[in-house]
């Protein structure tokens, strides 16, 4: 049986790259993924955008405000707003890191040594390290302005800290890879649509060989073919140094699911054209998740019904926070069942196209 | 040993509504080559799905090499070779990795490809990629690939359909030597001529059941005519007919009265061709 299995993955390997489509599209990609990748800012931006409105000002104070050489204004960018509300849009728009609203009577309250009270708006992404220093200046400052100690409060308002700030690249990577694994799908499919358009699965299914064997070829093809891909594409990328088991282990299982959703658009399509338009389809869908690494704001509790996503999370997680097993174990369940789950159902409506 | 090789019993099969086989039943004894006649639409394919494996019959059975097929599909398929009508070949592969690949399904020991393509008269050409060959190298590939496992049942699907007469003869001569080695053979095809010079017996079949099966010999004796056509050259110069009946009693005298008195050009034998046979009993022709 293997026999036969290893004799039909040799041959779709050849096939894979007779196909010149494919293997041109498979080669590219990846040699263009690794480039969106190393020219990635490997570093997190440090230039800190601030905004501030002073109420009663409207109108009155707008603009970048000049500020000195010295080192607390280094990398330090503040505009002005003549508004509350624009400010408030602007900082969740994720323009600026924080806003301040300054209090109309604040400065001559601090100057009579009475306590004030502030309200700074973060951005959802946010890092918590720079709201702590935000934080820990405006209070010294005001402090030390009033003569004081203790006089100025500080109310933060607005989304969640993260955790820790992440250069773009490591960002995008689960993107990158969700998206070779998705174009793998239609690599997949288009074998299987070929052995069926062309009649060579009715000339091979005549021989000892079985159904099930049949569909296990194709299944080691997409497992194996997503997987060199994407495992490069992490070795490369320097990552799989953060836990080499636990994100082998992530990306083998990812590509069931990969494997199951190519037999399914296999068993829907009827040529390579249809292949190509459930295969867009089934990206876009299956990228939604990853999109959120790159755009926090646009999360949303929906995605994890996206299968994609214990996929996108996990590798999120452990290649970027070196996130142990134990953390990550929900999420590689999840996916086990619902990528085996794919896998079966795939294989069962292959199995009635076959009929 | 199966006293029969193939034996189809009862075979029925429906496409929705359509009753595509309509109980079929008949046994092809081993060595012989049958061939199944009909025109499009009749059964031929289903039957043959059936008797490969393809299909699973909605009732009756498919017993080949003594073992119910859809039992045993697998076990079967080891020992048959299959011909399809339509061209199934990995176009991109050369003809040498087709076979291998295929010796390798069925476990072929020590398979020399190189062998069977200077068989099928593909020697010299077994680098190129197939979507590079004409029709009757493809054709005469496909034979080479249904006689990887020397099968012991063979199943070939029009072999000559569309073939130039070089090509056709080579199938010809490569089914002549399977049936020579032992092999069973159903050969369907449209082509009368190639059927009665291949097939120890022919089976009829027309809209789902096998009308006749008997050997091409008894057919024409049953319904052919017994007499010769005489073409002779009159006086003038103009050709005529003569008909002379083979079992009246003086038909010694008119042949001898024939060849004294008048010029003789040719002399043919009246009996019916297979389409004409089929014809007479299913009131339609074999490519309607």
């Amino acid at each position: 049986m293997i026999r036969m299995i290893a004799a039909l993955v040799r041959k779709d390997v050849k096939l894979f790259f007779r196909n010149q489509f494919f293997a041109l599209i498979t080669l590219l990609g990846l040699a263009f993924y690794l480039l969106v990748y190393f020219m990635l800012p490997a570093t997190v931006e440090e230039r800190l955008p601030f905004a501030i409105y002073v109420e009663g000002m409207a109108g009155g104070l707008t603009g970048t405000l000049p500020l000195g050489e010295d080192e607390l204004s280094d990398g330090l960018t503040i505009v002005t707003f003549d508004s509350q509300a624009a400010l408030i849009a602007a900082v969740e728009k994720g323009d600026y890191l924080a806003g301040l609203v300054l209090p109309a009577d604040a400065l001559a309250a601090v100057r009579r040594a009475e306590p004030i009270s502030l309200s700074l708006y973060y951005a959802p992404a946010t890092p918590l390290e720079v709201r702590n220093a935000l934080n820990s200046v405006l209070t010294a400052g005001f402090n030390s302005f009033a003569g004081v100690a203790g006089v100025t409060r500080v109310t933060e308002v607005l989304g969640q800290p993260v955790d820790a700030p992440l250069p773009l690249r490591d960002r995008v990577l689960p993107t990158l890879v969700l998206t070779i694994l998705a174009v793998e799908i239609m690599g997949l499919a288009t074998l299987i649509v070929e052995e069926v358009e062309h009649r060579t699965a009715q000339a091979v299914l005549i021989t000892p060989l079985g159904t099930p064997q049949f569909f296990a070829s194709k299944a080691v093809m997409g497992i194996g073919l997503a997987f060199v891909q994407v495992f490069a594409i992490v070795a490369i990328s320097g990552k799989l140094a953060a836990d080499p088991l636990l994100i082998t282990l992530t990306l083998l299982i990812g590509c069931l699911l990969i494997t199951g959703i190519g037999f399914l658009i296999a068993a829907l399509s009827r040529d390579m054209m249809s292949v190509i338009g459930w295969g867009m389809l089934v990206l876009i869908v299956l990228a939604l998740p990853s999109f959120t690494l790159i755009f926090p704001n646009i999360g949303s509790s929906w995605m994890m019904y996206i299968p994609s996503y214990y996929l996108v999370d996990t590798l999120h997680r452990t290649i970027n926070f070196s996130a142990p097993l134990g953390d990550v174990a929900p999420n590689l369940l999840a996916l086990l069942i619902i990528g085996g789950g794919t896998l079966v159902i795939g294989s069962f409506a292959l199995r009635r196209r076959f009929a | 040993m199966a006293q029969y090789a193939v034996s189809a019993q009862d075979l029925t099969y429906r496409y929705g509504d359509l009753l595509a086989v309509d109980h079929i039943s008949f046994d092809i004894p081993e060595g012989e080559v049958l061939g199944f006649l009909g025109p499009n639409g009749a059964g031929k394919s289903t039957t043959v799905k059936m008797l490969t494996g393809q299909l699973r019959p909605a009732s009756g059975k498919a017993v080949l090499l003594g073992k119910d097929i859809a039992q045993n599909t697998n076990a079967v398929q080891a020992h048959i070779g299959v011909l399809f009508e339509t061209t199934n070949l990995y176009e991109q592969m050369n003809a040498v990795e087709n076979l291998t690949l295929f010796a390798q399904l069925f476990g072929v020991k020590n398979f020399n490809a190189l062998t069977l393509l200077e068989k099928v008269g593909l020697g010299g050409r077994e680098k190129e990629r197939v979507a590079n060959y004409s029709k009757g190298m493809k054709q005469r590939l496909m034979l080479a690939r249904a006689l990887i496992n020397s099968p012991r049942v063979l199943f070939l699907d029009e072999p000559t359909d569309g073939l130039d007469p070089v090509s056709s003869q080579t199938v010809h001569a490569l089914i002549r030597e399977a049936a020579q080695n032992g092999t069973t053979v159903l050969l369907t095809t449209h082509d009368m001529v190639e059927a009665d010079k291949l097939s120890n017996r022919v089976a009829f079949i027309n809209k789902g059941k096998i009308v006749v099966l008997d050997t091409p010999a008894a057919l024409k004796q049953a319904y052919g005519k017994r007499a010769l056509r005489v073409e002779v050259q009159a006086a003038n110069g103009a050709t005529e007919i003569r008909e002379v009946t083979l079992d009246a009693d003086d038909t010694p005298q008119k042949l001898h009265d024939l060849f004294q008195n008048e010029r003789v050009i040719t002399v043919h034998s009246e009996e019916a061709t297979l389409e004409d046979i089929f014809v007479k009993i299913t009131g339609r022709g074999l490519h309607g």
